[in-house]
């Protein structure tokens, strides 16, 4: 290998009638007119601009969507917080506001829980056992509803039981 | 060139698409919490919370680890109403404050200990509640009842205390006060 042997170009390793032949072949350069090269340029911008979209700003849109999926995740979990404790520890915040009633059936136990808020307030307190006492009082058959330790009465135990419940730290 | 058009523009549908229904889902979160914090709000009205902090005075002490009892009088003003029914919860916000002791009011229709969780013992916090069904009830400003604790170390005491229901004969939740004061002040 000789590097001052090298040619400077392929065509001038070829003899000139070659060079000759060939460029009589391809014939005199095109002449392409200004609005056919636009249309052209404008066509391929058109066809490349839509190709090339998600390389020319992948870090917004990447960015963009960690917003979407962060976002919905967070909303996601909040709905979790709020709306899940509310409903799933109702019973739970007030454990004492159900009394277990075992009612012996065919040798199996059966067991059903009573509500210890008599006035529907949605919280037991001590106006739940002075409503179930009112309601004792009078001898309304809706006290019978409220019968807290199932001895099958309702009376001055299931009053006591719910205020009581009601004073739980 | 037709077919790529259409391919970019179910791209770009499917990717705004996405945010879209995350957006729609927050939407819908936020409306629910509205929808629950709503719920919540006539509870919290019918709960009539009365929430006072007290600071009642104590003599300075020598000796901070002595003990020394004393006694607070709890009184509800329901107003022109009478009070049939009450709750509320005293605790307090001092160290060296144990509850030892709970009697009932003045007035005939709650001279009896009102209903306690005996865990309220040797704590610092209790629940009392107490009811009448009778006609002879109190109205005004009235002694429900009397707490004795037992105060360690110098200096006032401070209290909080929280009407948590109250009401008159029929059931009905009525508007009162609760204030606390030193037994014999």
């Amino acid at each position: 290998m000789n590097d001052s042997n090298t040619p400077e170009s392929t065509e001038d390793q070829l003899p000139h009638e070659v060079v000759a032949a060939i460029r009589r072949q391809s014939g005199p350069p095109l002449n392409v007119s200004q609005t056919v090269e636009n249309a052209i340029l404008s066509d391929a911008a058109a066809h490349l601009s839509g190709i090339r979209r998600p390389n020319i700003k992948p870090p917004a849109r990447q960015r963009f969507r960690w917003v979407a999926w962060s976002t919905g995740t967070i909303a996601a979990a909040v709905l979790l917080f709020a709306v899940l404790p509310q409903t799933i520890q109702e019973p739970a915040s007030h454990p004492q506001s159900m009394a277990l009633n075992d009612k012996s059936s065919a040798g199996e136990m059966e067991q059903t829980f009573v509500s210890s808020d008599v006035d529907q307030d949605g919280q037991v307190d001590i106006l739940d056992a002075f409503a179930l006492a009112r309601s004792v009082k009078s001898g309304s058959s809706q006290a019978n509803r409220w019968d807290q330790n199932g001895d099958g009465s309702t009376d001055q135990t299931d009053i006591n039981l719910i205020a009581m419940n009601a004073v739980m730290l | 060139m037709n077919v790529s058009k259409t391919t970019i523009n179910r791209n770009s549908y499917r990717r705004s698409i996405v945010p879209i229904a995350w957006l729609l889902l927050i939407g819908f979160d936020v409306c629910l919490m509205a929808l629950t914090y709503a719920q919540d709000q006539p509870q919290t009205a019918t709960a009539n919370p009365q929430q006072a902090i007290t600071q009642l005075a104590g003599p300075d002490v020598a000796d901070e680890d002595a003990v020394r009892f004393e006694a607070i009088d709890v009184f509800v003003d329901s107003g022109s109403n009478a009070l049939a029914a009450y709750q509320f919860e005293l605790a307090s916000e001092s160290p060296g404050v144990e509850i030892v002791g709970i009697e009932g009011g003045e007035h005939a229709a709650f001279e009896e200990p009102p209903f306690y969780d005996p865990k309220a013992m040797n704590n610092n916090r209790v629940i009392l509640a107490a009811f009448n069904t009778g006609d002879n009830l109190p109205s005004g400003r009235s002694r429900v009842a009397r707490i004795h604790v037992q105060l360690q170390g110098s200096g006032a005491k401070q209290y909080r205390t929280e009407l948590k229901a109250s009401a008159t004969t029929d059931g009905q939740r009525i508007q009162a006060q609760i204030e606390i004061a030193k037994a014999g002040a």
